[in-house]
């Protein structure tokens, strides 16, 4: 059973949002990497927006614009995946109860801080009784919810709305450089491939899918594989399984025209995509994301949509590209990520 | 699709004991585990009653065999420990080669440890890294030393249920053979104050669908199964099937159920119609009945509903245990596995009259020889997310 | 307008995040709930601290709210009375 995208939305620190293209001009960030927002109220009244923290209403607002794009009369299944969910709920009830010393606490910030609300939140606002799953497993997140998708819709669904979103705040931007995750400031994330130096830059983002078992006018790609990796046990154990994965989704390697990698800058987790890049994808076109986004959870999720616009124009920016453009026609992009070289992920989108 | 899915092995840990044995003997005897709190620090221990572990960090370490510095938040602990009982009770060993997943469902990751030191930096930073939900499954993976497909939900109260039912969904599609599925987790200060803002907690002992109900108590622990394909678990003890399992959306309110209870009731009536049984066949219903005003009514809404005045058996186990949130699918999944295995069903503690207008009383003595083929087990959380799961004799 | 219900139609806009709208949008005969200004039981509890904290007034069930929170008249009148 064959499962394509036929909507494709981003929110990201880029000009991304309702786009068809991959803007060509990339805004440069020297601190973190903050969505361009587009104007909530358009979306929403007051009384609506009440209770919508930052993430709440840029999720919300890719879904509503994917579901459009998608034309899709009914919605099957809502699959959202978010790594740390609404940190800014969550942080402001926290603060208010060290503050407080757990008195004089509301509940608003409590029910919102939850992973699944904005999910919740799009079930209600399409009225959607179906399946609603929400999955946290970090760099995973993403990943787990389209290999969710491809199970339902081996299962018989027809439309499933896809998701991965977190955002970053200025206080867990803080709290995380006492483990030194970020890049020293300033450092443009132009700069982040083979830069040299440890840390990444601080990213944010929503991008929704429509996943459907239709091919559709709106189609971008074929959805020709997901796969989840946990600690691989060396570079051949990895070279291995991706192989086989590709085979049982009747593709050789030799089909993999483009391999668009995580590199996020951090030199001491880059080497191994280098590893994969100069050994199994050596015949390949190579390309990155994450100077686009920056680094955060549910990144892979910017690096899909990235790819939906690459296939379906035929066209890579040549801020994407890594090596020089080998190939003609891009027909199956790779999509490689990993985290510590711990948590990797594999999806292959086909033209068609 | 047509893999079969069935249970051998489990482990729970909760206030009504540290193992599965320890949990049945507490159901059978009505013995209850809400008291006050010894452990948690939090202002609200005088006025509180919930379902905590009497066993410190330290302690939980010491039955891991894990050094004392180990940095890992009490959620993560108590994950371990269930998913250890459950693994050695299925007989799954180190040397073992079948590919098998490890699936969890949390709420708040690990918020126990982050909520103690997010003001002392200069003491402890692990929680920045061990907050996430994904952690502990990792913690738990590499513990078991099982490394196929790891993934987190979370969804709330529903979040153990949730992960009992990917990993049926994946051996059925034939990706893995094998799943360590549940859910964790520890009571917190975030979660205690949070339940208080919305006034949904009893200062007492629960009674889950008593007429003067007055909320729910918190509580604390893991549950984990090990879910197998029929090939592996041919020549091994099974407890039961997996038989059906459903997720829907109310689709009306963050934290309350609409009053048709579409959302509860959908699930209920999918889950039954992938288990492939009719209303008549269901014998038991563990339901979510965490002792609010709000859920008792609809979930008893629901069930009217899908049974009409045929309503089976049913109880809910949160008197003893209080509410665990993500474990409590998980949890109640390994309740309701060990009623078929027994053939009884557990009483619903504190109840005195039923709700007007719904007139369902729960089981409030002990029914042995209960003749149940079908269990229903039901989880429903925040988000208006509801899953229903089904567990049958073969 | 009265200034104890100006006072509190800000203080509604504000404590309940209602960014966009002015005391002016907020009737303050029209009900707060579900038809009128379309706030829930939430809210509800949100405005049970603002009486609190502003107020000095503490309400120990919040079924009382239901009744107070009618509309912005109903509850200037209640912190009229009760107020210490």
């Amino acid at each position: 059973m064959a499962a394509y995208i036929n909507g494709a939305q981003a929110i990201s620190p880029q000009d991304t949002f309702l786009n068809p293209q991959i803007p060509v001009e990339l805004k440069e960030y020297q601190g973190i990497m903050l969505n361009v927002l587009p104007d909530f109220k358009n979306y929403f009244s007051p009384i609506e927006m009440r209770r919508m923290s930052r993430i709440i209403k840029f999720s919300s607002v890719t879904a509503a614009e994917c579901i459009k794009e998608a034309n899709t009369e009914k919605i099957d299944a809502i699959i959202t995946g978010t790594g740390l969910g609404c940190l800014e709920d969550t942080q402001k009830f926290l603060n208010k109860m060290l503050d407080n010393n757990e008195s004089m606490l509301t509940p608003t910030t409590f029910i919102q801080s939850t992973h699944n609300t904005p999910g919740g939140i799009i079930a209600l606002a399409n009225k959607c009784y179906e399946y609603n799953m929400t999955y946290a497993h970090k760099t995973l997140s993403f990943e787990s919810c389209l290999l969710d998708a491809v199970l339902l819709i081996k299962e018989g669904k027809k439309n499933i709305l896809v998701g991965g979103f977190d955002e970053i705040t200025e206080e867990n931007y803080n709290l995380r450089k006492h483990i030194n995750q970020w890049k020293e400031e300033p450092f443009s994330n132009l700069d982040i491939y083979d830069c040299g130096t440890s840390g990444y830059k601080a990213g944010e983002g929503s991008a929704y899918f429509i996943i459907s078992s239709q091919k559709t006018g709106s189609t971008y790609a074929e959805l020709k594989l997901v796969d989840l990796y946990y600690k691989s046990k060396n570079i051949n154990s990895l070279s291995e399984n991706i192989e086989n994965k590709l085979q049982s989704a009747g593709l050789l390697l030799e089909d993999i025209d483009l391999v668009i990698f995580g590199y996020n800058g951090d030199s001491n987790t880059d080497i191994y995509y280098d590893q994969v890049k100069d050994t199994l994808f050596k015949h390949q076109d190579h390309g990155y994301y994450k100077h686009y986004c920056g680094e955060y959870d549910t990144s892979a999720s910017f690096g899909l949509w990235m790819t939906t616009r690459i296939i379906k124009q035929n066209h890579v920016p040549e801020n994407v590209f890594i090596s020089e453009r080998k190939k003609e026609k891009i027909n199956n992009v790779l999509l490689y990520n990993q985290e510590d070289n711990k948590n990797h992920s594999f999806i292959v989108l086909s033209a068609c | 699709m047509k893999n079969r899915v069935f249970v051998t092995g489990l482990g729970v840990i909760s206030a009504i004991g540290n193992n599965l044995a320890e949990n049945f003997s507490s159901l059978i005897n009505k013995k209850h585990g809400i008291g006050k709190l010894d452990i948690l620090d939090t202002v609200h221990r005088d006025e509180l009653v919930c379902g905590e572990i009497k066993l410190a960090n330290e302690e939980l370490l010491q039955l891991l065999d894990l050094p004392e510095d180990t940095p890992y938040p009490r959620t993560t602990l108590l994950a371990m420990h269930a998913a250890r009982e459950a693994c050695e009770d299925a007989g799954i060993f180190d040397n073992d080669t079948v590919k098998t997943g490890v699936i969890l469902g949390t709420t708040v990751g690990g918020m126990d440890k982050s909520e103690k030191f997010y003001r002392k930096l200069n003491e402890n930073t692990d929680f920045i890294q061990s907050h996430n939900c994904g952690y502990t499954t990792e913690k738990v993976a590499d513990y078991l030393n099982l490394h196929d497909f790891v993934t987190t939900l979370s969804t709330a109260c529903s979040s153990g249920a949730n992960a009992i039912m990917l990993g049926a969904r994946l051996i059925k599609h034939g990706l893995l053979e094998r799943v360590v599925a549940g859910g964790t987790d520890s009571l917190s200060k975030f979660t205690i104050n949070g339940f208080n803002t919305l006034f949904l907690l009893d200062p007492n002992p629960c009674s889950p669908f008593d007429k003067d109900r007055k909320g729910l108590n918190l509580g604390e622990g893991a549950g984990f199964l090990v879910l197998e394909n029929e090939r592996l678990s041919n020549n091994k003890r099974r407890y039961c099937r997996l038989s059906g399992y459903a997720n829907n959306n109310d689709a009306y309110h963050q934290t309350a159920t609409s009053s048709d209870a579409k959302g509860p009731y959908l699930s209920m009536k999918n889950a039954l119609e992938i288990s492939g049984l009719a209303v008549e066949d269901i014998h038991y219903i563990n339901v979510h009945g965490t002792g609010t005003e709000n859920n008792d009514l609809t979930e008893g809404i629901a069930m009217t509903r899908l049974f009409g005045e045929k309503v089976p058996p049913f109880s809910s186990t949160k008197a003893y245990t209080g509410h665990t949130l993500g474990a409590a699918g998980a949890m109640e999944a390994v309740f309701s596995i060990l009623a078929i295995k027994n053939n009884v069903i557990f009483p619903n503690l504190n109840f005195n009259q039923p709700i007007q207008d719904l007139s369902l009383s729960p089981a409030t003595v002990i029914i042995d020889n209960a003749g149940i083929e079908n269990i229903m087990s039901n989880s429903f959380g925040f988000g208006g997310n509801e899953t229903t799961l089904i567990f049958s004799k073969e | 307008m009265d200034s104890l219900i100006k006072k509190l139609k800000e203080e509604i806009i504000d404590h309940l995040n209602l960014e966009g709208l002015t005391p002016d949008d907020i009737n303050e005969k029209e009900p707060l709930f579900g038809e009128g200004l379309g706030l829930d039981s939430i809210d509800a509890l949100e405005l049970i601290l603002l009486l609190e904290r502003g107020y000095g007034i503490k309400l120990e069930n919040p079924q009382e709210g239901k009744k107070i929170f009618t509309s912005v008249e109903t509850m200037a009148e209640y912190i009229r009375q009760n107020k210490k």
